[in-house]
């Protein structure tokens, strides 16, 4: 490697997947970014099969790094010790279930460099997108498709991200951003810690981007005993993410009321807290009921079902990182107060906005402020508030015209009427 | 009393309406600046309806979709590419078509009107008798491309259709059907999503002559509104179907060959089960978690039946069409097709119920029945269209 330091550095966590991680080797080597640009480092965390060999073997066209933990301490840990170790300016994070699509590392490096150019920091999220095989299995056909949704919902142009949608899975960003906000919190260990640093660089004011073509094949989907340990993951994080960002309380489940005491939903919550064994064997028979289910092919039915386990499994995980319910009554009581109060402050001191000087005047205001929460009109007409989102990021220009079209479209509606009696221009007719 | 069928644009709405000689009432689509954005059906007073009466009848047809379009004006904000600009990408359209000569004309005539966007246009002649006529009408059309398919059935001629195209969006239309200038671009803007399959259009109809047409419009109608919607199969009932929109005007991805597999070739027109083949294609694209995307952009113009005894007949064969989709959807493993078979003959139960009791019903008695003895019809016809289906694959004595 030369002396100055590459463009983009690949930091790849992986524990015990030599084969997957071999794929997503050979895929970087293929190429997309000159290898002087490119700088791997690998971190394997605790491998006991003969990844660390494999990797000793290999003569990759880019520089490649290893870095070797005894002992196993989450892909977060490693992230974060790939990215204390490396030197390039834009780092990117690719788990090792990912083979990422021809020209992916291209996308980035050049979305990094404009804009550097324009004197901004930017995150990249990649699409992880699915491997859909050709058979109709209902899980693959639910992750599948959630991912889906989830891609085409943040490409659309004008879309305000929130911090459930930045995931580690191939994701980059600027290294003086990520450095200055302190890196991954490693106490979330592997889940939603991608989230919390979300949290922080919104608050930096970093743009967040999405990139279908900036991602890769996602190899590895979830099967369900992997679902339901993920989401016990969920509730526990949930849990801490709440205790450390009591804005975010609204924007949990574990603030959710969604489920009355006595349906199916409700009991199994009560479950999680109360008899945690009791709502394990019920998960077990439900679980055993999905597969029935998908081969008479009840999709609504196998959806409930499968909908309730993942539900108890959150509950179950963060039960366990709370107690009780009198410990959850007492999360609540401490963070929903802040939290209501921050809202009201954000949406007290909420931009306002006048739609007569023009749309692109607007958005200057806005890129000016980059405020949580607008109040908006047009000739003096109120036409509404676009409200603080609790773990959304700050607003921007680009944002407005779709929440004004989407989310504010009746009112607006009514507001240009107005506006055109006002001015005489409306004879009475619909153009 | 025939029903005038008429547009009228609120962007420029005239101060009257004047309806042709002949005609007291008027069914009216309301554009706005071009785009389909309501309906409405108006009595007229000396085959005039009045400024008032015409502006009253758009703001309740289509005031809440025309303050939709104005703010997106205001905003110059588009979630979908504007009509005005080229397709990006090129499509096939297909026109599936048997012995309906002078429809076929009228079919082809619309789509020599559609701008150029690169498409091809093929007729594939399901088994016509008269087919040297067929192919004399596709040969007046230079664009258009003369396919002979000798096995009869609408599923065989679409999946004919989908082999033959040269673009990887085929887009179907009746032969009885009339497509919109803006047709083809409204269909092409959809497919930008990979998870769709399918995207379907609103269908009106063309003329109301007859009382016949009208109660076809009025129960058996193909629009499905003005409001662009997204049929998802992962969060919706894919049994559902009846919502998303009708095989008259559908478009599909070629992959869909290879994704699903082919159209059950033992359903719909020309077989004995006369209807169900677009439904059930509907259901298996939302059963994979596909989507289907509805644009009332994507318009055509359809002629109804014009008289009770092809309009009963066409009920009946809905009948026939849907318990027979039903069967075939049980005998890929979906036991739900049970439990819509049953709610569908109770609804119709209902109908003939509420007709001999005098009530209002959204079917009259005798076409009811109709359907009903139909959807009774219904899993034999499957039977033994599957059974001509895999006669028509045999070679006979001599053949190939």
């Amino acid at each position: 490697m030369s002396g100055t330091a590459p463009a983009l550095t690949v930091i790849v966590p992986t524990h015990d997947r030599r084969a997957m991680l071999t794929r997503l080797l050979d895929a970087l080597a293929r190429g997309g970014v000159s290898d002087a640009e490119l700088e791997v480092i690998v971190v394997a965390d605790g491998c006991t099969d003969d990844t660390l060999a494999a990797l000793a073997a290999r003569h990759d066209p880019f520089a490649l790094r290893v870095i070797a933990r005894a002992s196993a301490g989450g892909p977060g840990r490693a992230r974060d010790l790939g990215a204390g170790a490396a030197t390039g300016d834009t780092l990117l994070f690719i788990d090792d279930d990912i083979e990422p699509l021809a020209g992916a590392l291209a996308v980035h490096t050049s979305l990094h460099a404009a804009a550097r150019t324009r004197g901004e920091e930017l995150l990249v999220i990649g699409a992880p997108i699915p491997a859909r095989s050709r058979g109709h299995d209902y899980h693959m056909i639910s992750a599948w498709g959630w991912w889906e949704q989830q891609f085409e919902r943040m490409g659309e142009p004008g879309h305000r991200f929130r911090h459930e949608e930045i995931f580690t899975g191939m994701l980059s960003i600027s290294t003086s951003a990520f450095r200055a906000v302190g890196g991954f919190d490693v106490t979330f260990s592997d889940c939603h810690e991608d989230w919390e640093l979300g949290l922080r660089l919104f608050r930096r004011g970093v743009r967040i981007t999405f990139a279908r073509d900036a991602g890769g094949i996602h190899h590895d989907l979830r099967d369900l005993p992997r679902l339901i340990a993920r989401k016990r993951d969920e509730g526990r994080a949930d849990v801490l993410l709440a205790e450390r960002n009591p804005e975010l309380w609204p924007a949990l489940r574990l603030s959710s009321r969604d489920a009355r005491p006595w349906t199916l939903l409700g009991a199994l919550r009560r479950l999680a807290f109360s008899a945690p064994r009791v709502g394990d064997g019920l998960l077990t028979v439900l679980a055993r009921l999905l597969g029935p289910l998908e081969r008479l092919r009840l999709r609504g039915s196998w959806r409930a079902v499968q909908g309730a386990v993942m539900y108890f499994s959150y509950w179950r995980g963060a039960a366990s990182q709370l107690g009780g319910p009198a410990q959850l009554a007492a999360l609540a009581a401490s963070v929903a107060p802040a939290a209501a109060a921050a809202t009201a402050r954000a949406e007290d001191q909420a931009l306002e906005i006048e739609l007569r000087d023009g749309l692109t005047a607007a958005e200057r205001a806005i890129d000016a402020v980059r405020p949580v929460a607008l109040r908006v009109r047009l000739d003096g007409h109120e036409v509404g508030l676009v409200p603080a989102v609790p773990g959304a990021e700050p607003l921007r220009g680009e944002h407005l015209r779709r929440l004004l079209a989407l989310d504010l479209a009746r009112p607006l509606s009514i507001a240009i009427e107005l506006s055109e009696v006002s001015a005489g221009t409306d004879a009475g007719v619909l153009a | 009393m025939p029903t005038a069928v008429l547009q009228v644009d609120a962007s420029a709405l005239p101060t009257a309406l004047q309806l042709p000689h002949g005609y007291a009432r008027a069914f009216v689509l309301v554009r706005w600046r071009g785009l389909p954005v309501g309906q409405f059906t108006c009595e007229a007073r000396s085959g005039v309806i009045d400024g008032a009466a015409l502006l009253d009848a758009v703001i309740d047809a289509a005031g809440d979709v025309i303050g939709e379009r104005r703010v997106r004006e205001f905003l110059d904000w588009e979630e979908l590419r504007p009509l005005a600009e080229p397709a990006t990408r090129p499509v096939s359209v297909a026109v599936c078509t048997r012995d309906r000569v002078d429809d076929l004309a009228r079919c082809l005539a619309a789509l020599d009107a559609l701008p150029d966007d690169g498409q091809e246009i093929l007729v594939v002649d399901s088994a016509s008798r008269e087919a040297a006529a067929v192919r004399a009408v596709v040969e007046r059309h230079p664009r258009a491309r003369y396919v002979r398919e000798e096995r009869p059935g609408l599923d065989i001629a679409r999946n004919r259709a989908l082999r033959e195209a040269r673009h990887d969006i085929v887009a179907f239309c009746d032969d009885d059907a009339a497509v919109d200038p803006a047709w083809l671009r409204a269909i092409a803007r959809n497919f930008g999503d990979a998870r769709t399959l399918c995207v379907t259009g609103l269908t009106l109809p063309v003329e109301l002559e007859t009382p016949a047409q009208e109660m076809f419009e009025r129960t058996n109608g193909f629009a499905r509104g003005y409001r662009h919607r997204v049929h998802d199969g992962v969060t919706d009932d894919a049994f559902f179907v009846s919502r998303v929109g009708a095989g008259a005007n559908m478009a599909l991805r070629r992959e869909v060959l290879d994704l699903l597999g082919p159209f059950d070739e033992a359903l719909d027109a020309g077989t004995p089960t006369r209807s169900g083949g677009d439904h059930d294609y509907f259901t298996r694209i939302l059963s994979a978690g596909y989507r289907i995307v509805y644009d009332p952009a994507a318009l055509a113009w359809h002629r109804h039946r014009r008289d009770w005894r092809q309009l009963r007949d066409a009920v009946h064969g809905y009948g026939v069409g849907v318990w027979a989709y039903l069967t075939a959807q049980l005998l890929r493993g979906e036991s739900r097709a049970v439990l819509v078979a049953a709610r569908w003959m109770s609804w119709q139960i209902y109908g003939i119920v509420a007709g001999v009791l005098g009530r209002r019903s959204h079917l009259p008695l005798r076409l009811a029945i109709a359907e009903v003895r139909g959807c009774l019809a219904g899993p034999a016809a499957y039977f033994a269209a599957r059974r001509r289906v895999t006669r028509l694959e045999r070679p006979g004595p001599g053949g190939a």
